[in-house]
């Protein structure tokens, strides 16, 4: 699978504080990769080198197979997280502008905006200046700004913020298109649970650096425990391999009482499926069985928490700027 | 240039030119400056205007001196020599409302009859006129112009003085002696006539050429400010970074908001010279100065703009932008203030004037008003044009490096030395 942006010890600094250190990270065609990190992790000096609207200090940096340059802006696709519209302007106009930015003909930047409008549930809005329009109907505008030149790399700096469930959906369904008409995706966002359900690789920056990169899922394998969580009411500590077993609180169920759940660590050198077809020989019944999966925030917090850093501070602040613009944005 | 400058340009003209502000001044500008000049030349062309056919007014006078050979119950028609002079001139002067003195007796006679509105105000000479040469007058109050429809006292005083001892013809001429024409040297070595009208021609066509160039440079200039300061406010500079260069964003601007100032020169300039052509045909000014007039502006406004553009990159709101902007046409007036008040002497050759077309931030509007004055040396439009052009150039390239590095830059508060370093960075 050819590359879409590699970096190789990218470095950039203001003044002597370094904002993005030595960051090396690759990002697949045709994936969805999140750059995730706390508020001051240097994400968007990040996205602004891979953008050339920053330059770096030092280190390699090729977007879409070359070094970042003007040529390579009308493929690129960019939703930055402080977001700008000409206010008193219309919809249709700003937006043709930005596809004839992108190196759309006037002609293609008005049947695309229309198709795009018409997509986000804007039609009826075309002709509003942006002004007259909600937060979210803004970010949607802004959002068909990002796509409206077809890019082949579509950076979006949390695009969620400010939608309402519907048109999260809506946006996610837009993402995945964009994907399966080939353009490869870069996510910045704090809601991390969107990044367990869409992205096929993340990197986490934390104070300009590096510090979780890889696959989604085996990130996830990676860092959490050989536990499993086991739905049965049978005794599982005298089964062969077993290290230990954590006994949950057992649930109500519509009246009834539901089995208890059982967090079972399996000794070095046991595989799953030996301890599957112990548990298949039980009288008791098992009402199910699966890997204990550390969710990614979790992982997140773990690692940057090793470095001594209060990382669930850091994301509560991240989340009350976030509520707070979105309140002051309401 | 790359095909995004000319879409950015575009924009930026257009947005320009549909702004309710540019229109306004559009409009407004040649509007007032026709009501300004309307209400300045309000009271001559009341006095200019005949009044001939007027009802005539009466007045009253109380000739303690005896001097003015008034016979008791005479009445005498003031306009009566002005009436003459216009006869003799075939009709072409404009005449005066009629005006009947009357004699009264004493003071209080007048003063009675004013009172019970017979006159509308009364002259009193007093018994030692002769020696003291003083007057009185009663009247109301005639507000701003009240003047202008004052009786002739002095000339008809002149006249009764000299009363039957002249002919009439004579007292004409005494009451109006006529005015000279007046000849100043010409270009062949000669003389020509000069109008009176010449020193306001002098005085206002320079000054129109300068408010010319200046209210374009700095309608412009300051658009482009106000536009930066609310790209900077909405955030928006990110997205457009996205998709172009800084060089690309700053020339686009440029190009957009000049040809907006170029488009209201144009207008401008077309009015004007429909308005001096029908009113005073010798002050149009040739072709070749108003090509140098366009250069002029180009260049001009390269300087202003790209010193607007460094400014707006560097303020965080639309606010900030207009407290510059305003700063900066200050900064601009003040030598079209000097220049207007030097070249009132010496004109176009005044050596302070000469001096200040050199300078590059007061060279287009200096130059405006020598060119239309004429005889400029070839060689010092040609250095003032080259000074001017390097300056832009100049402060085209400082203000790029600047633009890039504080355009993404918000809530940043800039002194020199940060500049210095913008300036070096970018």
């Amino acid at each position: 699978m050819s590359s879409v942006l590699v970096a190789e010890s990218v470095r950039k600094s203001y003044d002597d504080f370094v904002a993005v250190h030595d960051v090396s990270l690759e990002v697949r065609r045709g994936e969805i990769f999140a750059l995730l990190g706390p508020n001051g992790a240097g994400k968007t000096t990040f996205l602004r080198m891979a953008l050339d609207i920053l330059k770096p200090d030092a280190g390699k940096l090729e977007v879409l197979g070359a070094a970042p340059s003007t040529e390579l802006k009308s493929r690129i696709g960019y939703l930055p997280e402080e977001r700008g519209l000409y206010r008193k302007q219309k919809v249709q106009p700003v937006l043709e502008y930005f596809g004839q930015l992108k190196g759309l003909t006037r002609a293609q930047a008005r049947e695309r905006t229309t198709a795009l409008l018409a997509r986000l549930g804007l039609a009826e809005w075309a002709d509003k200046k942006i002004g007259e329009l909600s937060k979210g109907m803004q970010q949607k505008v802004q959002i068909c700004g990002a796509i409206i030149g077809h890019p082949e790399l579509l950076v979006l700096d949390e695009p969620f913020s400010g939608l309402d469930p519907v048109n999260t959906r809506l946006l996610e369904e837009v993402i995945e298109d964009e994907r399966k008409s080939g353009a490869t995706v870069i996510l910045c966002t704090h809601q991390i649970a969107k990044v367990e359900q869409f992205c096929d690789r993340a990197c986490v920056l934390h104070r300009g650096r590096v510090v979780l990169y890889g696959g989604v899922d085996e990130l996830i394998r990676s860092h959490s425990a050989e536990a499993y969580v086991v739905r049965t009411r049978a005794a599982l500590g005298t089964l062969p391999g077993v290290a230990s077993v954590a006994r949950e609180t057992v649930e109500e169920n519509h009246g009834s009482q539901a089995l208890p759940v059982q967090r079972v660590v399996l000794q070095p050198g046991y595989s799953a499926n030996e301890f599957l077809a112990a548990l298949g020989r039980l009288s008791e019944p098992v009402e199910s069985f699966s890997r204990e999966r550390l969710p990614l925030e979790e992982i997140f917090i773990r690692v940057v928490e090793s470095s001594g850093e209060s990382v669930r501070d850091l994301l509560a602040e991240s989340r009350r700027a976030e509520l707070l613009a979105q309140a002051k944005g309401a | 240039m790359s095909p995004r400058t000319w879409v950015i340009a575009k924009r930026e003209f257009l947005a320009t030119v549909t702004r309710k502000g540019y229109l306004f001044t559009l409009v407004l500008m040649p509007a007032w400056i026709a009501f300004a000049f309307s209400m300045s030349s309000f009271p001559s062309l009341l006095g200019g205007r005949n009044h001939g056919n007027e009802p005539a007014r009466f007045v009253g006078v109380v000739d303690s001196a005896g001097v003015l050979g008034f016979r008791p119950g005479e009445a005498d028609t003031m306009s009566r020599a002005a009436a003459i002079v216009a006869r003799e001139e075939g009709g072409r002067a404009k005449l005066p409302r009629v005006t009947i003195a009357k004699l009264y007796p004493s003071f209080e006679s007048a003063q009675r009859a004013f009172r019970n509105d017979e006159i509308s105000g009364f002259l009193v000479v007093p018994a030692d006129y002769m020696q003291s040469g003083r007057l009185e007058e009663y009247r109301r109050a005639g507000g701003l112009f009240g003047g202008s429809s004052a009786p002739p006292w002095h000339i008809w005083i002149r006249g009764r003085l000299l009363g039957a001892r002249v002919e009439p013809r004579l007292v004409a001429r005494v009451q109006d002696p006529g005015d000279p024409s007046t000849h100043v040297p010409d270009n062949r070595g000669g003389f020509k006539i000069y109008h009176r009208e010449d020193e306001l021609g002098l005085f206002l066509v320079p000054f129109g050429f300068a408010m010319l160039l200046f209210t374009t440079m700095f309608t412009s200039a300051g658009y482009l400010l106000q536009g930066l300061g609310e790209e900077k406010e909405s955030r928006i500079l990110e997205s457009l970074l996205s998709s172009v260069t800084p060089d690309e964003l700053m020339r686009g601007k440029l190009l957009g908001l000049g040809g907006a100032g170029l488009l209201m020169g144009l207008i401008w300039g077309a009015i004007g010279l429909q308005v001096i052509y029908a009113m005073a045909p010798v002050f149009l000014p040739p072709p070749s100065t108003l090509v140098l007039l366009f250069f002029y502006f180009v260049l001009g406004f390269i300087l202003f703009g790209a010193v607007a553009l460094g400014l707006g990159s560097l303020v965080n709101s639309y606010q900030e932008a207009t407290t510059i902007s305003a700063i900066l046409s200050f900064t601009a007036v003040l030598p079209m203030m000097l220049g207007l008040s030097f070249m009132a002497d010496q004109g176009a050759s005044n050596p302070v004037a000469r001096v200040l077309s050199m300078f590059p931030i007061t060279a287009p509007i200096s130059m405006a008003m020598r060119l239309s004055q004429g005889n400029v040396p070839w060689w010092e439009i040609a250095v003032s044009l080259g000074l001017l052009a390097l300056a832009g150039w100049l402060v085209l390239r400082l203000a790029a490096r600047v633009f890039r590095v504080a355009l993404l830059l918000y809530g940043k508060t800039w002194n020199l030395p940060e500049i210095m370093r913008w300036v070096r960075q970018g």
